[in-house]
């Protein structure tokens, strides 16, 4: 469990960085550019590390089933980091991600606790007050800047 | 939208390799992008009036970073944590990242001081995760 938990921390640095690089690029070039730019990058790395990691897959084979509607999912990340972009530099880093993955987390935790994997939703709820306080935190101290 | 996301993406792990789901997402995602700038034209739609610094060509690898998170999210270590348990550490990583970043004037962002207020947030953040982690599962 540390190491899967070192590993998604990581993500959350990496994702952070994202969306700071993506807001000084957003700002200079623009939304659209950036998401483009963006999502072409992703892809080479993702690509990259496809092909090198897990060899060449047979995409074609595995694609065929997959259901037409399940692409959406994509679109759905790009317009997130299109608004993500758009807003970020405007409400600030903190608040603007803090206030989206503080809404995704809700979402998860009625998943979690809907199949079963939360025992206390007790435990859950003042988890998810601690985190609301720490955002308020920041906001506070933003003010009073 | 993001748990939307998240959710046809696990469908799509049920039907292709999760490796192969993030790369569709991906692509998907720039084609996407690559429509909006076509319908866009040349204009820089939503792009504000203050263009205050000149940029790097590295800026545009801006989604390098990206992709590296979402392999790591999306490594079999999520489902081990669970959603809101990996949700709560990429909280908790992005607070970090933030005030380091606000702290060191990372990417031309204006410095500013460590204050109690982000001593706060981080105590809260870390306590939140903690909860999240340890005993509500």
């Amino acid at each position: 469990m540390f190491l899967s938990s070192l590993l998604i921390f990581l993500g959350g640095l990496f994702l952070a960085l994202d969306g700071l690089v993506c807001s000084v690029v957003g700002l200079r070039i623009g939304t659209v550019r950036t998401l483009l730019w963006n999502r072409i990058a992703g892809s080479a790395l993702v690509l990259t590390v496809v092909v090198i990691f897990f060899g060449p897959m047979d995409f074609k084979r595995q694609l065929f089933f997959v259901p037409i509607s399940l692409y959406g999912a994509g679109i759905l990340v790009a317009l997130s980091m299109a608004i993500n972009i758009f807003v970020l530099p405007r409400l600030g880093a903190t608040k603007s991600v803090l206030l989206v993955l503080a809404g995704d987390l809700i979402v998860s935790t009625l998943v979690d606790s809907q199949q079963g994997h939360i025992r206390s939703l007790c435990a859950a709820v003042i988890g998810i007050a601690l985190l609301f306080a720490g955002i308020t935190m920041a906001e506070i101290g933003n003010r009073n800047e | 939208m993001l748990a939307l996301a998240n959710y046809q993406y696990k469908e799509f792990s049920r039907y292709a390799s999760p490796h192969l789901a993030l790369l569709v997402s991906y692509s998907v995602g720039a084609a996407f992008g690559a429509v909006l700038k076509l319908i866009s034209g040349r204009k820089n739609i939503l792009l504000p009036k203050r263009q205050p610094f000149s940029l790097s060509s590295f800026a545009y690898l801006t989604g390098i970073s990206g992709a590296m998170a979402a392999i790591v999210i999306f490594s079999p270590a999520r489902s081990e944590l669970g959603f809101a348990g990996t949700l709560s550490l990429l909280v908790l990583g992005q607070v970090i990242m933030n005030i380091v970043a606000d702290t060191l004037g990372l990417l031309g962002l204006r410095k500013r001081a460590f204050t109690v207020y982000d001593f706060g947030q981080l105590c809260f953040t870390m306590l939140g995760v903690g909860v999240l982690l340890f005993f509500s599962r």
